[in-house]
This record gives structure tokens, sequence and C-alpha cells, in this order.
């Protein structure tokens, strides 16, 4: 022991716990205004009322947590995660078909999505793998073994189908990264994006020109600056642009389906379509541009108050709080989700084990992947897929199984100095 | 700290960074989305105000507002609903809704378009109940006119929702809006309609009403139309409409002192209701074609007629201001006179060969005193031109031969005639006094109006001056607002003094002249008689029909209350139906009731219906 005295639930970080409990506090009053409806007078009939229902329950997840022991956690990773992946199938078989999603576990009223608690039991499973003995990231065999580890789950997501919460589970790449896979490979993949979307953009023709251009500049420029070609490399690089520049028109006309394809066309600005699939993105802008610096108050947006946005009290609560709060309301929002992800990094940097800090890159990789990915679709920046952002917006799956991440990595963090 | 966690760090300040300087150009840099939301969700919404009433001018209500109510629809807003139900409740046929439906499909998805106009409250009641179980459809109250009497649909006029010109003239007007299209609903529209109040509301994507916007901070509140009060009696309207059953022409009525019109009657005429509600455009468009009887015409204030020997009177009165006679003057009757080298003017007044003083001439109707007087006052001058533009002059000054400018929208100059008229039909200089003659005696070129005859009989009545004949007394119970055109005098240039003669000559038509079988007991009064030809062409062949019937009229002799000018198509002698219709009219305003019943008797059995009819074009003489 090199501790006489053991971390409680108050030694957990409370700069942390401070800014998950201002964002739900956030998400409540934007989802109150959001969804406000003056006939309404049963409270937890509301959204607003049940997400505080959601809230208060967390807390008995806290304390639920806090009654776990970390060793059984750590020891019994990789069971969780299969019972993960059971659930996923489970839910094929057996959840609820809501507007042709089987996503849906539901009993009565009441109605809880497997896939956001999967995060959590994905990231333990993973943690497990690479705290193996003799396990290696940087070595292929393991790397693909961590790759499949994370692509199980997203197989059956897919499966639902929900694009939304599977393309968050791609975010656990970022935890290879800090444990020592290269960063070639997410070069590679920033530049299969890139050319990806560039080839939809300006066709295909102009993009094989100019990356053709591009490459006999570069080499040009190395063998006269550096006196030597690299022949390999470059061939290598080559023939994955060139794959993808082929390959992007069969993926994007193909492969992908034709709200998906119209989504990518909108962000790109190649369509306008603000009576269809671009009508909720149009709305958002409009909603969050007309609120200005300083918003227009609690319940006086007339974006808001006319439900012009659908869901805008789930995945576009952003528009809620930029019409209402204008800049200064999202620029505090995205503040505080900055705060919180580098302040989790800390955290897991200043982890002793292994595990625990894996399990910190995890949820700061599956929270940033929510956070930003939500934020760019509401902005138009990115195509619009169904994530919610995470504390802020409607649901009690994703508030509780964000609840959970956070406060069993807050208690890792909070027992770090102990032998446990 | 390890350098990959720096990397990661730095990964999500970019993202961080990215998403605040988008967020920044939206709602800091980018202006365009306050316009949008704005436009997305803050409509506009009139109010319209009630229309004001319309009074007699014993503040008996005339006109008022009778809510009617129109079924509207919503295209995108309509799901599938129970088609019959909704015919049995509206009572509309299955192609009439179809039609609408497709109508309204087409004018826009999200806008309210008329699917049922113009319900009547119970028709509507059962709709009313149900109307929830049609959804993207709802009931508007509107108002129409409630008439509270039968007669002066020329007066009170109608309203119909203003057509494009309209719409672009006013902006005040909106398309479905009413506006008055005839009669004082016309001249009075401004007064009327009141002023539109401004609603301000939010709206939620489907269009539906959320709230007022800024609290009503920008709303003005609507101003109900101001109520009129006419200055027609409506008892002696509706008694002159009886007095006008079987015959075309009009009556008119005026109180000399204020020119204010106390009757103005024209038949054949309609009851005011039917140019209000449901058929109304049905009922509009029949009497527009309505050629024969033209009941859309006015014939009191449009139609134009040879005014006939009511117009000696003003010769007279010229003669006497020009001096070119006196008091005492008297000329030679002997069946008429002659003038020029060939020519004769023929009168029947039964002097035969005597003198002839102007009482007598104007009792006796003499074409030669008048002739003559005429002939003297253009003489008078060194060219017969300056002669007829002087007599032109004070004729402009009693308000012939140009607009009368009453306050109803329409009306007719009449003509009479100047020096430039015969210069272009003789050639300038190439015409002598002689040659228009017939003006001496209200015959050839000279054209009135019946109203213009009436404002001529107040003019005298009133010895020189006359009020410009209106009908508006009131404006929201005070004549503060109404245009003081209409209540100063104005002076017909004529000498108080010259009017006693023909006074005196107008009372002896009652007394022992053409009037005397109408004359009243106890009541002095003075008229006028006149009888102005017309021909018709039937079949290509010109043929006389019976005289139109001219009578004018004021009474009583010393402070004259009522001023009267009947006209009658084809009545023959102006004695024999205007003289009992000016008479019973003065009557009935002086008195309230009739003694005459044998006047009245014979008025009410005089149809002329059948000489009309012979007048009709036939129907295969289209043009």
């Amino acid at each position: 022991m090199k501790n006489s005295r053991k971390a409680g639930i108050f030694d957990y970080d409370w700069i942390s716990v401070l800014l998950f409990n201002l964002l739900v506090l956030i998400g409540i009053i934007s989802i109150y205004s959001a969804a406000y409806n003056e006939t309404q007078t049963q409270v937890f009939q509301t959204f607003y009322g049940k997400q505080a229902l959601w809230f208060a329950f967390s807390y008995v997840l806290v304390i639920f947590i806090s009654f776990l022991s970390l060793k059984s956690i750590k020891n019994n990773a990789s069971l969780l995660y299969l019972i993960g992946l059971g659930l996923l199938i489970l839910v094929l078989i057996a959840g609820a078909n809501i507007n042709g999603n089987k996503s849906w576990f539901r009993f009565g009223s009441f109605s809880i999505q497997p896939a956001e608690f999967v995060k959590l039991l994905t990231v333990l499973g993973l943690a497990k793998l690479l705290i193996e003995p003799e396990f290696k990231i940087s070595r292929i065999k393991n790397l693909l073994q961590a790759t499949v580890l994370v692509l199980a789950p997203v197989f059956f997501i897919l499966l639902q189908p929900d694009l939304g919460s599977a393309i968050v589970f791609l975010s656990l790449f970022l935890v290879f990264y800090r444990d020592g896979l290269s960063i070639i490979y997410y070069l590679l993949v920033l530049l299969i994006a890139t050319l990806f979307i560039t080839t939809i953009y300006f066709g295909q023709q102009k993009i094989l020109l100019s990356i053709s251009v591009i490459f006999i500049l570069v080499n040009l420029f190395t063998y006269f600056k550096l006196k030597k070609i690299y022949w390999l490399q470059t061939i290598f690089v080559l023939f994955i642009s060139v794959l993808t520049i082929l390959g992007t028109n069969f993926v994007f006309h193909k492969i992908l389906k034709p709200h998906q394809r119209n989504r990518i066309e909108i962000v790109l600005g190649k369509k306008k379509d603000d009576k269809g699939t671009g009508y909720n993105l149009k709305q958002a802008l409009i909603a969050i541009g007309s609120g200005g610096l300083h918003g227009k108050g609690l319940l006086k947006g007339s974006q808001t108050q006319g439900d012009y946005i659908p869901e805008q009290h789930t995945d576009w609560i952003l528009t809620v709080i930029g019409e209402q709060w204008g800049f200064l309301g999202t620029l505090t929002v995205v503040l505080l989700y900055t705060f919180l992800l580098i302040r989790l990094i800390f955290l897991a940097e200043r982890q002793k084990q292994k595990f625990s800090r894996i399990l910190g890159y995890g949820l700061v990789a599956i929270l940033f992947a929510h956070y930003a990915l939500n934020m760019l679709m509401v902005l138009g920046l990115f195509p619009t897929i169904g994530i919610p952002l995470p504390f802020l917006s409607y649901g009690g799956s994703s508030l509780w199984a964000f609840t959970l991440l956070l406060f069993i990595f807050l208690k890792f963090d909070a027992h770090r100095v102990e032998d446990w | 700290m390890n350098q990959k966690a720096i990397v990661i760090i730095l990964l999500i300040l970019l993202t961080s960074f990215t998403i605040i300087g988008r967020l920044f150009y939206l709602q800091i840099l980018d202006e365009k989305y306050k316009d949008l939301a704005h436009k997305n969700a803050v409509k506009k919404e009139y109010i319209i105000p009630e229309r004001g009433y319309i009074y007699d001018r014993h503040h008996q209500l005339l006109v008022s507002n009778l809510p009617i109510y129109d079924v509207m629809a919503i295209p995108k807003q309509i799901k599938a609903f129970d088609t019959l139900a909704f015919l049995k409740y509206t009572g509309i046929s299955k192609d009439d809704l179809l039609k609408a439906l497709k109508k309204a499909k087409t004018y826009s998805r999200n806008k309210a378009s008329l699917i049922v106009p113009k319900l009547y409250k119970n028709e509507v009641a059962l709709l009313q109940e149900k109307i929830y179980k049609f959804p993207g459809f709802f009931i508007q109250r509107r108002a129409i006119r409630q008439y509270h009497t039968q007669s002066a649909a020329n007066v009170l006029g109608f309203i119909r929702e203003v057509n494009e010109k309209e719409l672009k003239k006013d902006p005040f007007y909106m398309p479905g809006d009413l506006i008055g299209k005839a009669g004082v609903e016309k001249s009075y529209e401004k007064i009327l309609r009141g002023k539109k109040g401004i609603r301000y509301y939010l709206t939620d994507k489907f269009n539906r009403k959320i709230g007022s916007y800024k609290n009503g901070k920008f709303d003005t509140p609507a101003e109900v139309g101001k109520d009129l009060d006419l200055s027609i009696d409506i008892r002696l309207q509706e008694f002159g409409d009886s007095l006008m059953q079987g015959k075309r022409g009009a009556i008119i009525a005026i109180e000399p002192q204020t020119g204010e019109i106390l009757a103005l009657v024209t038949a054949p005429s309609f009851p005011p209701a039917y140019l209000s509600g449901r058929n109304s455009s049905k009922n509009f468009n029949k009497l527009f074609r309505d050629k024969v009887n033209n009941p859309l015409l006015d014939r009191g204030l449009q139609g134009e007629y040879p005014p006939g020997s009511p117009f000696k009177m003003l010769n007279g009165l010229i003669g006497l201001q020009e001096g070119v006679i006196q008091p005492g003057t008297a000329f030679v009757c002997n069946h008429g006179f002659n003038y020029g080298r060939h020519n004769h003017m023929f009168c029947h007044c039964g002097a035969n060969g005597r003198s002839v003083h102007l009482p007598w001439a104007i009792e006796r109707s003499c074409n030669t005193y008048f002739s003559k007087s005429y002939l003297n006052i253009i003489n008078n001058y060194s060219t017969p031109a300056e002669g007829l533009d002087v007599w032109h002059n004070y004729l402009a000054r009693f308000g012939l031969g140009q607009y009368l400018h009453t306050d109803l929208p329409v009306g007719s100059k009449g003509f009479i005639p100047d020096s430039k008229f015969y210069d272009r039909y003789y050639k300038k200089g190439r015409w002598a006094a002689s040659y228009t003659i017939s003006n001496g005696i209200g015959q050839g070129e000279v054209l009135t109006t019946p109203i213009q005859l009436a404002n001529v009989a107040a003019a005298i009545a009133n010895k020189g001056f006359y009020v410009t004949p209106h009908i508006i007394k009131n404006i929201d119970g005070s004549q503060k607002t109404v245009d003081t055109f209409y209540l100063k005098p104005k002076q017909t240039g004529i000498d108080p003094k010259y009017f006693d003669q023909i006074i005196q000559g107008m009372a002896a038509v009652y007394k022992k002249g053409t009037a005397k079988y109408s004359q009243l007991k106890d009541i002095e009064l003075c008229g006028k008689t006149g009888t102005s030809e017309n021909k018709t062409r039937i079949d290509g062949k010109v043929v006389k029909l019976p005289d139109h019937s001219i009578f004018m009229a004021f009474g009583p002799k010393e402070n004259p209350k009522i001023a009267v000018t009947v006209f009658v198509e084809n009545g023959g002698y102006g004695a024999t139906v205007a003289a009992p219709i000016a008479t019973l009219i003065i009557e009935k305003y002086l008195r309230g009731k009739i003694t005459r019943t044998d006047l009245l008797n014979r008025v009410l059995n005089t149809d002329l219906t059948e000489i009309y009819q012979k007048k009709a074009p036939k129907n295969d003489e289209k043009q």
C-alpha cells in the first residue's frame, strides 16, 4: 500500500465533473426551450422534464460506479466487450423497428439504445487488448487484431443501420496513435478522404491531372534538394491515390444511398435542396445565424419556437443555443467541450496504468468524435448524419452511456495512485 | 507531456477553432440569416375594420353589416377527408369542390385559398362544429352589407371585391378586399372603409400561428369605418319609388337652403340587397345586360334631355339681369312671331295678338316672350358670339352645361352651347342669334340632367343662390368633416329682385295654369311644366313617341322647403304625370301625409310599360 487512504467519490477530478454538470444543465435548458409547449402541464411528460429525470438518474449510476471494483472491471473487460457485441446482435433480432432502424430495445414506453453503451464496452475491450503482454500496435498482426475489435461493433451497427454511431467508433483509431501507431496511416487516410472529396467536387480528370503534376513536382524537388528519388514510396502513394480517385465514382454512386449522396453534395455546395434533404441544414443555419452576438433570449427564438428544425432537441440542439444565446452561447459551449477534452487528455496522461490511460483516450476519442462531427454537421461543414451532442442532446441512453464512460474513467483517475 | 498527446490536443484545438470560425462567420459576419429568420417566421396580418353604417337624414338605419363565412383551405395541410360529409355540410357540389381545390393548389400550397364563399351563419353552423375533421380547412368570417330598405340602390351603391386596377392604384387594398363600386359606397369609400389594423405574428414551419411578434409592439389597431348620415329622407325616397312604378324617369328633391338631396329616385330600379350576398355577381350581370330597362343608369344624375319649358325662366332671369327686358316689359304674341326672313316661332300661349307680361308668359309658357328675350340678350352685344358667351356664362353659374360635382360618383354635363360650338357648326362669324332661337325655349342644342333642373328650381326658390346638391348630411354625427364645397352657397349672379316675377309666374302655374289640377290646399306651390319631344326608330321608320313629361316645382312659395324636378319618359304632357308626382312628393315631405288621394291614385294607376315595350330594341337588332 502506497497510500493509507483509499480514494472516494470526492476525489474525482472536480473540473471534469463541473464541466459535465454545466453541459448537462445547458442541455436541459435548451431542450426546455426547444420543446416548449404552454399546454403541456405534466413536467415529466415533457422532453426537458424527462432529461432532468435522466440527469438525476445518471447520479445513481455515478454512485453505482463508486461501488464497482476497478479490478473486476479490468479483469472482466473482455467479457464486457463480448456482452456488448451480444447486445448488438440481440437488437437486430429483438429490437423495435423505428423508422426502419433496428437500434432500440423497447420496454413499454421506455427505450434504450445499446450502441451507446457498446461504445463504453468496446473501449474497455480495447484497453484490455492493448495491455496484453507482448502486444504492440505497430505490429501488423496486433494492429489487425485491434482493428477487428473496433470494427466488429461497427459491422453490427451498420446492419441496424445507424451510420452516425458507426462512424463514431472509428474515432477509436485515435487511441492506436497514442499507443504507438505511426502517423503515416492517418496521413494516408487523410489523403484518401481528401482525394475522395476533391474528386467528387472537381471530377476525376482534373484530380488525376493535378495529382500527376504534384507527384512530378515533389519528385523533382526531392531529387534536386536531396539528390534522391523515393521510388517505392512514390509508387505506393500514387497507387493508393489513383485507386481512390478511380474508386470514388463507384463508391459515391453505387455504394452510397441517394440521400447520403445528396448530403455530401449539399455540404460541398454542389447542390441546393432547401426544401428536401437540405431543409434541416438551411433552417439550422438560419437559426444559428440569426442569433447574432448575444442571441434572441430564452424562448424568443422564432426558429426554435416555430419548430422549423426537426429534432432540434436532440441532434440539432446547437441551433437552439445559437439562436437563443447567439455567438456568446455557442462559443461557451465549444470552449466547455474543448476544456473538457484537454482536461481529460491531461488526466489520461497522468495515469500510471496503461489500462486507465487507454480508457481515458477512448473516452476522449468518442467524446471528440461526437462533439466535432455533430457541430460540423449542424454548421454545414460535414454531411448530415445522426450524431447527438454529448451531455447536451436529449436522450437517456446517450447521457447515461457518456456518464458511465466519464465517471468510470474518473474513478480510475481518482484511484490512479493506488495499487488496485 | 507525451508528444503524441500534444498532437491530439492540437487536433482538438484545430477542430474547435474551425467551429468557432464558422460560428463567428454565421453569427457575426453574415447578416442575411436575421432577415431569413424574420421572413420565415414573422407574418403580417391585416385586420379589416367594420365598414361604417349608413343612415338617412332622420338617422334611420339604411345599411349595416352582416357576418358571412368563407370556407378556406391551405392545400399543404389538407389530409384525406370525408368528402361526402364536407359536401353535405357546405351544400356545394363535388365538381365545385374539386375545381376550388385545384385552383387553390395552383395558387399556393402554403397560402389559404377560398373554397366555399359566402355562407350564412345558419349554413356554416354544422361545418363549424366539425371543422376539426377537415385538417387544412378553416372558416373565415367577414362581413357583407345588410340593407334595411328596398329603395335607394342608386344612392347607396354596392361593394365588391377590388379589381387589379384598384389594387394598383391604392396600396391600401389587398386582393379580396371589398371596395365601394357605386353610390355613396364609392364616393365615401375612404370614410366608410376605416383604417386597417396590422398584426404581426410568429408562425411555425407549418405556417401556423404560434404567438404575437414582440408582444405586439409593432401592431397597429384597426379603426372602424365612420358612419354616414345621408341627406335623403328614406320615407320620401320609398314613396317616390312607389310613384314611379310602371314608369321610367327620375324624381329629385332638394332642400333649397342647404342643397341637401331629399330624394333621388330613378326608375326602374332594384332593391340594394340585390347586389349583396351570394348571387351578387350573377345579379349584377343581369342588371348590366338589361339594355332595355337599363336599371343601372341613374336617370336623375346621368340622363340628358332637352329641358323644354322650365328653361324659359332662365332666359327671363338673364334678360332681366342684362336689362334687355324690364319687369314691365311686354311682347306681342300672335300665335308666335316671325323672325329672320322666312322663319316663324310658333306659340300656343293663347295671347292671340295681345301683349304678354313676364308672369303671364311663364304661366302660359309663351314661346314668343322668351325667344324674344333670348334674342335680345344675344343681340345686346356687338357680335352674336359675344352675346352668346355672356348667356352661356350665366347658365354656367346655374351649374348647367358642366358637371354639377355632386358627391355621387356619376353624373353628366348636359350641354349649353357657346360661340365656339356655333363657330364650328356654321363657321366663324357666319351665324346670327336667330339661328339659335330654340335655345330660348329649352329645345335645340340645350341638354340638361334632371338634377341640374332640380338645382335650378332650388336656385329660383332661393332667389339667386344654390348650394351644390349633395347626399351627405353628417360624417360620424357631425358636419365638421363634410367638404365645405357642399356647405357654401354659390351665387348665380342674378339679382334677387328679378326672381319675384318669375316666382309669381310659377305660382300662377299652380293656381290657374297647367298644374291647376295638382294644387294643394293651404300650401302655395310654384311650378313649371315641360314637355320634350322624342322619336325612335321602329322597323326602320321614325316614329314619334309620347313626349317626355317634365315638371319643376318648389314650395311653399314663401320660405321654400323643398324643390323638386320630376322627369317621366314618355309621360306625355308635363301636367299629366310629372306635375302630380312632384306635388305628391312636396306634400309628402311638407305634411308627412297625402291629402290628394285622387292624384295619388291617378299616378299609381299610370303604367307606361306598354309604350316602353314598343321602344324596346328587338332581339334580332343586336348591335
